[in-house]
């Protein structure tokens, strides 16, 4: 079945709006913790490669994109963990203003 | 490709059935809704290393590659076995190498084979010229691994023995293939059948790739019980075996002809 005819299947099941708030918010937590671990995973691997290269995250992404750094591999792998935590936590700001 | 675990899940297909990578580990794998990036490090037939990255996005269920690098080099094993060290010699560019990754980006982002193994053909017939090879072939390269023999000139091969005489890296010889790849399904043989089923061979390792992904996910988010998490382990044991009856099918099939 389509996730979304689950949730119209969810929302037929709970006329009340109420409850039906309380069971998304609980998904909404759920996914929240998630990516909150996700996030966390991806902090403790940006810290490795800040201590193994010396340098911030940020600056290095800077300078990386501006081409000053070369082409390495682990740059590469840096910058694009660099990238998905950005991303993570643009969807964990939504997530929270809609739980 | 649905989302970043459907198109990892094909990449790894591709790798495995790839016979030209005899080993290979994951070195960074993410997906993240519809992004995603890995890392791989591949060991070739031929002794080559070969790693590549890529940093990617599903955009309305089309592939779209936002970064992407890879660095290729050669294993100098004398030397490495001798000084006790596992350091490589990174290099870039090794012309064949640089169109099989360009043919692996293409098949992973278009369904015409046909028209891919042609435009693979030709652009590795065009590299080799752009490279000034003397050799290469004037007549169409009718299949994908049918690479021309590069001849060097006297003075180019002295040179070379002089600078790789102690670490020189041997095309295989048929006793250390035929101990790779079981009797009876010589390498040659291998290629013949990749590029005539890649299809199956490649569909049923992706299913494989997903289901075994799910059972992982569902592992470290803890959202399932054991018993079911037993259940699909066992459901992604078959599907390996059914993956695998299905590659014998087909080298069956052919070793009959």
């Amino acid at each position: 079945m389509n996730p979304l005819h689950k949730l119209e299947v969810l929302k037929d099941t709970y006329p009340d709006k109420a409850e039906l708030d309380l069971v998304v918010g609980k998904l909404l937590e759920v996914a929240l913790n998630q990516h909150r671990l996700r996030l966390e995973r991806y902090e403790r691997d940006l810290r490795d490669f800040e201590k193994r290269y010396g340098m911030e995250s940020e600056t290095f992404y800077r300078r990386f994109e501006a081409g000053e750094l070369g082409d390495a591999m682990d740059f590469f792998e840096w910058a694009g963990l660099y990238e998905l935590r950005r991303d993570i936590i643009e969807r964990i700001q939504r997530l929270e203003m809609a739980s | 490709m649905k989302d970043a675990t459907d198109y990892l899940a094909h990449i790894k297909a591709l790798i495995i059935l790839n016979p030209q990578v005899v080993h290979w580990t994951v070195v960074r794998e993410e997906a993240q809704g519809d992004l995603g990036l890995f890392r791989y490090r591949l060991t070739l037939r031929d002794g080559g290393l070969l790693e590549l990255f890529e940093r990617f996005q599903i955009v309305e269920e089309r592939l779209q590659v936002t970064r992407y690098t890879v660095f290729i080099g050669r294993m100098p094993m004398v030397s490495c076995a001798s000084a006790g060290i596992t350091r490589h010699t990174i290099r870039r560019c090794q012309h064949i190498l640089i169109t099989f990754m360009i043919t692996r980006k293409q098949m992973c982002s278009r369904t015409d084979q046909s028209a891919l193994k042609t435009s693979w053909l030709s652009s590795l017939q065009k590299e080799l010229t752009e490279r000034g090879n003397r050799n290469a072939p004037k007549t169409p390269l009718r299949t994908p691994f049918d690479v021309p023999r590069v001849r060097h000139s006297a003075r180019c091969l002295a040179r070379r023995r002089r600078l790789f005489s102690s670490r020189v890296v041997r095309r295989p010889t048929h006793d250390q293939l035929s101990r790779l790849y079981p009797i009876g399904r010589t390498q040659p043989h291998r290629d013949s059948l990749w590029s005539q089923h890649p299809d199956t061979l490649r569909d049923a390792l992706a299913a494989c790739f997903r289901r075994a992904d799910q059972v992982i996910h569902s592992r470290s988010t803890g959202s399932r019980s054991t018993r079911q998490l037993l259940g699909e382990s066992h459901a992604v044991a078959g599907d390996v075996e059914r993956a695998a009856a299905s590659c014998d099918a087909c080298f069956r099939g052919t070793d009959m002809l």
